[in-house]
């Protein structure tokens, strides 16, 4: 008895008693490998997807300025307002905000601890500067007036920084979607295989078949139906784990606070993405064992 | 169907040869031509090549040399897609059965009209009706395993006649049943070519020939001895 047999998926005739193969007992498994693999890469490529959205969308157009601590608390104040109102001039720039001390030490402080400016640590104050879109701004010459205005002050391009990352990001994310690509080609070609066998295996009732007058496509039929139970049966399974796997990962990654915001998580329609897997794993072998067997029969008389 | 001539004769073989793989020819020079409504016996010894001819008839097998023609259409013109067509209008009874073992008796016999496209229930009662009359009402839903050599030829029978084809081969069928089963058959036989179907009965069985007075095709090794019908 296979898993098929057991789950009632045959309780209908075939002329062909595939589900006696034994590929019909390995083949569920296979695909279930497959669909596996398959699906975490997918989570994966919609991952990565979603970092790509999200910081595309969160980030673009904004620069932020640093400017050091001067030699006294007055001086950090006229410095800051001198380059407040050297950006004020600049068309480009949409909104100019300077976070407060407490501000800027909050956002030191994961990397600094929690002391630093307790212990009177000379924080630097940062401006965050919003661009307007599609803005061209010209970097060297913002940079050199900024340190004319404010020695030492450094102005950081996020776009720059976060476009290097995005394409890193990019990368990966094609690369999962080749995996997919590459794990749906393999599972084909083990179908073909196993139908190819099925066929040698069956010969003797598909002649019979064809001499009673039984076209190709009624003999192919009954394969494609039986990959097709294969196929989904097989997909469930391996889907099935993958999402038990992935809800315990997202569970893990919940839990990590300083990874929140990378938005490491999958977007709720993402799931029915990756829930379309056992049905694609169905018709694939469905249309490659319909492919095969075809190819099969029409060598025959 | 088309292409087919209803008033062609139903088999026209004209000096048709034939060879497995690289062998010897074993049939060489066949012409005979069988009308529609013909009756006839097959006969010669074992070896003689009863059995190919028949499989040169329903279209198993392609000759080496010469014309073969069924229902009036040129067989080297028929393209591969159109074979079903045809072989659905001719009924075999294979000389070792070739029953499908995992179904039934019933559905052994429902197969040719399913494989036509029939579904439903009267299909059903229509097969076992002719189930009935073989004698194997018992039995009709036995697999092939756990019937006896008579039996399994009896579903092998109904199967070939199930779809009343216009040309019925036969191949030894009642080589494993007994004399009062063999007439019963035959009166089967006879009362589908009373409906217009060609017969052609391959067998060695002297005694069964001489009760009728149907021509027969004599094969001595690969020839026919003297000129069919
Ligand atoms: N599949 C095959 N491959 C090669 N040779 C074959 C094959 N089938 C039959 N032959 C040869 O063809 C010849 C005719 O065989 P065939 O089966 O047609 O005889 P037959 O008249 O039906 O005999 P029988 O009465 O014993 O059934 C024989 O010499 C046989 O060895
Ligand atoms: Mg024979």
């Amino acid at each position: 008895m296979t898993v098929a047999m057991r789950l009632g998926l045959f309780r209908r005739p075939t002329d062909i008693p595939l589900d006696r193969d034994p590929a019909a007992r390995t083949l569920p498994w296979i695909i279930a490998v497959m669909a596996f693999l398959a699906t975490i890469a997918l989570a994966g490529a919609l991952l990565l997807n979603n970092v790509i959205v999200r910081w595309s969308n969160s980030l673009s157009g904004t620069l932020t300025i640093q400017v050091p601590a001067a030699s006294g608390a007055e001086e950090t104040e006229a410095r800051i307002k001198r380059v407040v109102s050297l950006l004020r001039e600049d068309k480009s720039v949409l909104r100019v905000r300077v976070l407060s001390a407490a501000e800027s030490s909050a956002l030191v402080e994961p990397w600094l601890g929690r002391g630093a400016a307790a212990i009177g640590l000379p924080l630097p104050r940062l401006i965050d500067v919003g661009l307007a879109e599609d803005a061209r701004v010209d970097l060297a010459e913002l940079r050199r007036k900024v340190d004319a205005a404010a020695p030492g002050a450094s102005v950081e391009e996020h776009q720059k920084w976060l476009d290097e990352m995005i394409g890193v990001i990019r990368w990966g994310w094609r690369l999962a979607l080749v995996v997919v690509v590459l794990i749906f080609f393999a599972a084909a070609m083990t179908i073909v295989f196993a139908m190819r066998t099925s066929l040698r295996i069956h010969r003797a009732v598909t002649d019979v078949l064809h001499l009673i007058g039984a076209r190709d496509q009624y003999i192919a039929e009954q394969f494609q139906r039986h990959a097709f139970r294969l196929g989904l049966l097989g997909g469930a399974i391996g889907t099935g784990f993958a999402a038990l796997v992935l809800i315990g990962l997202e569970r893990i990654l919940a839990k990590v606070e300083t990874l929140q915001a990378m938005h490491l998580e999958l977007p709720v329609w993402s799931w029915a993405v990756l829930a379309l897997v056992p049905p694609a794993a169905a018709a694939l072998a469905a249309v490659a064992a319909r492919y095969t067997v075809l190819r099969g029969l029409a060598r025959m008389m | 169907m088309q292409g087919i001539d209803p008033h062609a004769p139903v088999v026209r073989f004209h000096n048709v040869g034939m060879r497995y793989g690289g062998g010897p020819e074993v049939l060489r020079d066949i012409s005979f031509t069988l009308a529609r409504g013909a009756f006839c016996f097959l006969t010669g010894e074992s070896g003689a090549g009863k059995s190919s001819l028949l499989r040169l008839m329903y279209l198993a097998l392609k000759p080496t040399r010469g014309v073969t023609a069924l229902f009036g259409r040129d067989l080297v013109t028929v393209a591969r897609r159109e074979l079903p067509e045809l072989r659905r209008n001719i009924g075999v009874v294979f000389q070792d059965f070739r029953l499908i073992d995992h179904l039934t008796a019933l559905e052994n016999v429902a197969l040719p009209l399913r494989v036509g496209g029939a579904r439903g229930d009267d299909v059903k009662k229509h097969v076992a009706d002719l189930l009935r009359w073989v004698g194997l009402a018992n039995h009709i839903d036995s697999y092939p395993a756990t019937l006896s050599g008579g039996e399994q030829q009896r579903v092998a029978i109904a199967r070939a006649v199930i779809n009343r084809p216009s040309l019925l081969l036969a191949d030894e069928p009642t080589g494993n049943v007994d004399d009062a089963m063999a007439m019963r058959l035959m009166y089967l036989f006879e009362e589908l070519n009373r409906m217009g179907t060609t017969v052609v009965i391959a067998t060695h069985n002297e005694q069964l020939v001489g009760k009728f007075d149907y021509p027969r095709l004599l094969l001595a090794n690969g020839v026919l001895a003297q000129d069919g019908p």
